[in-house]
């Protein structure tokens, strides 16, 4: 190995090092901080007032991974359907799609569940808030899963259709061959974008007293008065779900790409 | 255009069934917020408190089923006016303003509505435990604080006052222990258990500003499922409800995490509450 080589390996050992440290760094300053905030609290922090409700909390913890996930198939499937329904022939269907999107558009994921819950519910007859909850997110979501479609299949160029009909392929298997698995890739990578979003929005689920995360943490609060306590740890808790899942997004786009 | 008129008339099909799913049964719905123990609560999930089991004693009067839905006390109304819930038992104070949208039972148990106060407040207007609610309310200045749509955020403007309204306990207390208001009217239990958590910042007034009698509310004009709420609630005593709550009753103040509060609490004759 010649000196040149071996200088610039030093080197880049050195910056992955000195990145390294950087980043240990500012995340030591971002919990510094939390540290600092929990200290300057006018009732005593004392995270012991969390004891008794370590099992509720995580229970509301597996719901908003659980509605959460419901909502991300369901708005997938709806965000599908509308997909199809803007590609259609039918214009009243395109119309429909438009004059929907600009809807939720407009609309406040808050509002989104609470007229959910409170409005559209009752007119059906129906007070199952949870369900009622859950639809709304779904609702809330399938634009923005919408758009994800769109995207990725114009990434297809024109030229792979055409190859595809040179070849005899039915429409199925066009699909099932060609596009789905390209579409797959680049689709990815926004999904899990609004799947974190999804997780983010189901704290508002709260307010139709669903047993989430920030339900049972509440829960806990009005039993203990451990407001300070009980947010810093719902906080804590949503960013173990949302970070791995931005950084498993990170590491399958740099896998996945194909460049 | 035969498409579209099947595609409508499926969705119509849908709405109407949907519509029709549920229909009338005879389960009791009773609305309550799960927030403030030891009166309602909730532990993993399942409603309990003093409260909740005067709910099972009125299902148990009525012959019907008992289910508890869990809503902000804000929400309690528009819940029950959308036939959500049957009857809202959740220490709801009997007032006009609620009375023009709800109808309600006669009181079935009492709050004395005291004052969370920050000490430096005290210090600076020479206010103690000890002082009489009249002087608190002499002072022009006082900044009051209280929750959207309870007693503590309209009862401060009745006596002339602007109220920093929160939509939470919590943050109503914090903003007393802050400094961010003053004094926050409420019954004794929420008083008493900001004061635990804030033990140097704050104080608790112990002469009342006001007995508010609580009330179930029913829908205007239910006036059978009224009449025997009514019923129930005269013949509490007879029909041993009062006697089977008595623990709960005697150990609510278990949820007060201070000795000598509970003596003091004793000592000024300040009850919670008045079975």
């Amino acid at each position: 190995m010649t000196q040149k080589s071996l200088t610039q390996m030093t080197r880049t050992q050195k910056k992955s090092t000195q990145k390294k440290y950087h980043y240990l760094l500012a995340i030591g300053f971002f919990l510094a901080f939390v540290v600092f905030v929990a200290l300057r609290q006018t009732s005593p922090f004392q995270i012991g007032r969390l004891d008794g409700y370590v099992a509720s909390i995580f229970g509301g913890f597996l719901r908003t991974i659980l509605v959460s996930f419901i909502a991300l198939i369901g708005s997938t499937f709806t965000g599908f359907l509308l997909f199809l329904m803007s590609k259609s022939n039918n214009g009243l269907f395109r119309a429909f799609v438009d004059v929907f999107t600009e809807i939720i558009y407009g609309t406040p994921l808050l509002v989104a569940i609470i007229m959910m819950a409170w409005v559209v519910g009752p007119a059906f007859n129906t007070y199952n808030r949870p369900v009622l909850g859950v639809i709304g997110l779904i609702v809330y979501i399938t634009p923005y899963m919408t758009n994800i479609f769109r995207s990725a299949f114009k990434s297809i160029p024109e030229e792979q259709y055409l190859a595809m009909d040179v070849f005899g392929f039915t429409n199925v298997q066009k699909y099932i061959y060609i596009i789905i698995p390209q579409v797959l890739r680049i689709l990815m990578p926004p999904l899990m974008n609004n799947f974190s979003l999804i997780i983010k929005g189901s704290a508002l689920l709260h307010v139709i007293a669903y047993g989430e995360l920030f339900h049972t943490v509440g829960v806990m609060q009005s039993r203990t008065f451990g407001y300070a306590e009980g947010y810093i740890t719902m906080w804590a808790l949503y960013i173990i779900i949302t970070i791995p899942l931005s950084q498993f997004t990170r590491y399958f786009e740099r896998r996945w790409s194909l460049e | 255009m035969k498409k579209l008129v099947l595609v409508f008339t499926m969705f119509l099909s849908v709405f109407t069934l949907a519509a029709c799913g549920l229909g009338d049964d005879d389960v009791l719905r009773v609305g309550m917020d799960t927030s403030y123990p030891p009166f309602e609560t909730t532990l993993d999930g399942e409603p309990e408190g003093i409260s909740v089991e005067i709910a099972k004693e009125l299902g148990d009067f009525l012959g019907r089923e008992v289910e508890i839905v869990e809503t902000d006390f804000g929400g309690l109304i528009q819940s029950l006016n959308i036939g959500e819930v049957d009857v809202i038992i959740g220490s709801m104070s009997i007032t006009e303003e609620r009375a023009q949208s709800v109808d309600f039972s006669d009181p079935y148990q009492q709050f004395n509505i005291i004052g969370l106060v920050n000490q430096d407040f005290g210090d600076t207007h020479g206010i103690d435990s000890q002082s009489s609610h009249e002087e608190v309310l002499e002072i022009e200045e006082t900044r009051f604080t209280g929750i959207v749509d309870q007693v503590s955020g309209d009862l401060p403007r009745e006596f002339g006052f602007d109220v920093i309204e929160e939509n939470d306990l919590g943050n109503a207390v914090t903003n007393v222990a802050q400094g961010q208001a003053d004094v926050l009217m409420m019954s004794g239990m929420p008083v008493a258990r900001g004061h635990v958590a804030n033990p140097d910042s704050t104080f608790i007034l112990y002469d009342y500003f006001e007995p508010s009698p609580i009330g179930m509310a029913v829908r205007q004009g239910e006036d059978e499922l009224l009449n025997d709420i009514n019923e129930f609630i005269a013949q509490m005593d007879e029909l041993g409800v009062n006697d089977r709550l008595a623990d709960l009753w005697e150990n609510a103040d278990d949820w007060i995490d201070d000795e000598d509060l509970k003596e003091a609490m004793q000592e000024f004759e300040m009850e919670y509450f008045l079975p």
